[in-house]
This record gives structure tokens, sequence and C-alpha cells, in this order.
């Protein structure tokens, strides 16, 4: 058997995934925890002293602190499963790689296991984020010197 | 479960219809007539603008403006041009027009209030400070 016949009979004993479906449970679920994000800011807003500029730091800060609960829990795994990429795409799924590899390696001990390996999964976000953001600017410095546009 | 879907719909259908408020509101004393009117005829036929709220005293002018919806795609640069319209219109004022959620809603609350000049001057100082921070 070579490697085309094989990857034929893989394919067709492997069940299919239903993309349709799985893209529907990922926008409702990813869709509610964006809109729960949205109350939170106009709670800030109505209530504290932050405008829409700045209402979204807490915002943040307090999305992740429930899916630190949420995670903490168990709440959180039950939700990825069901909704994939919905649940990982948001702030939320950040907060979740980070606090599930903490919970993870707690049992070697908390400087070098918690420590250590708090950011193992979160890192190569803020990694590609950071970079994604340095060749932005960038790319804005160029065009501001340019006069295309402003800051 | 259908009927409590259907419930779960007919309230938030109820809770979108509330709230017909006027298109333009003002502090209610009496002064700054004119320059009430001067706003007001800029913001009138303007077709982005939802609701707005203006707040006038002797140095001060403060303006909220709420924008619909398909319109705030651009609100920043509209808030540019409504700023440079209103302060045209009132030279001698220190005129704050935006289009944030937090100062509709304080130029709301302080519409409601009676309150003295100097009071009302501190807080729209407040509400500008405010509108400035960066994070």
């Amino acid at each position: 058997m070579d490697a085309k016949q094989y990857d034929h009979l893989q394919q067709s004993l492997s069940p299919k995934p239903s993309i349709l479906k799985n893209c529907l449970k990922a926008f409702l679920v990813g869709g509610i925890i964006c809109t729960i994000g949205q109350l939170i800011t106009f709670f800030y807003i109505t209530y504290f002293n932050f405008t829409e500029k700045t209402a979204g730091n807490p915002t943040v800060a307090t999305i992740i602190f429930l899916t630190m609960l949420l995670t903490g829990f168990g709440v959180y795994k039950k939700i990825g499963q069901f909704a994939g990429a919905g649940s990982a795409v948001p702030v939320t799924g950040f907060g979740n790689s980070v606090i599930s590899a903490a919970i993870e390696h707690k049992t070697e001990g908390f400087v070098l296991g918690v420590g250590g390996n708090i950011f193992k999964l979160a890192g190569s976000v803020i990694v590609f984020g950071v970079t994604a953001a340095f060749v932005v600017a960038l790319v804005k410095l160029i065009l501001v010197t340019m006069g295309v546009a402003n800051w | 479960m259908k009927k409590g879907l259907l419930l779960l719909v007919t309230l938030i259908l109820v809770g979108c219809n509330n709230g017909q408020t006027s298109f333009f509101t003002t502090n209610k004393d009496s002064s700054h007539k004119d320059q009430r009117q001067e706003i007001e005829q800029i913001v009138k036929d303007d077709q982005h603008i939802k609701r707005v709220t203006a707040l006038l005293t002797d140095n001060a002018a403060i303006v909220g403006i709420e924008v619909k919806p398909f319109s705030k795609w651009k609100k920043r640069q509209y808030e540019k041009e409504w700023q440079k319209e209103i302060e045209k219109a009132l030279p001698q004022k220190d005129v704050l027009v935006s289009t944030d959620l937090k100062i509709m809603i304080e130029t709301d609350k302080l519409a409601k209030k009676q309150m003295g000049e100097k009071e009302l001057d501190k807080k729209i100082k407040e509400l500008k400070e405010l509108s400035e921070e960066e994070t």
C-alpha cells in the first residue's frame, strides 16, 4: 500500500466532522461570551468613571477573572468541548490556557512548577501578539512619515 | 420550553421599545437661549444623529451626541466635524463635543438636575478631564 492509497483509506474510514454545526456552536457561544463582555463594559461605564475608551481594560480583567473561576471549577472544560474555537478565540481562551497550565503543574511546586509553566501555552500568544503589534506599528510609522495617515 | 422562549422574545422586544425621548435636551435655566438654538440648528438635520444633550454655562458648553448605529463606524470623524462647527458657533466658550456613551449618560443626568452655574461649570470640567483620559 503506497502513501496515496493509505490517505484515501484513512479519509474514507475516519468520521467526518460536521463543520457547519461546529461553526454554529462556536458562533453562538463566542457571541454569548462577547455579549457578556459588552454588558460588563456597560456596567463599568454606567456605575464607574470609565468612558468607552477606557472601559476596555477593567472589562478584560473581569472576564479573565470569571474564566479563572470557571476553569478552576471545571466548567470551562465543558464549554470548550462544546464550542471549540468559540471559547478559545475571545480573551477567555487566553485566560483559560494560563490558568489550566498553572493548575496542571501545581504538584511540581509553586516556583518551578506554577511559575515556570504558567505561560507554557499562552506564551506563544504573547510572543506573536507582541511581534504582530511591532510590525503593525512599523507599517503605521511608515504611513505617517509618508503623510498618508496620522496617529 | 417553547413558552419560555416566547416569553423571553416578547420581553426583549418590549424592552427595546421603552424610552421614547426627545431629540434635543438641555439644562433647564432660561439663559443662553440663542446659543442653544444655534447648537440645535447645527445638529438638527444631521442624518447620523439620534439624540443630543447640550449643557451650557457662561464659560463652558458640553454636547453629548448619540450616533445612529450604522454611523458609529465613523463616529470619531463626525465628532471632530461637529466639534469644529459648534466651536465656531460659540467662540467665547470652552466647548466639548463627545459621542462617548459615558458623556451622554452624565449629561443626561445633569440636565435633569437643578444646579447652579458654578457647580455645573465644575461638573463640565470634570467630564472634560474624563473624556481626555487614555487608559
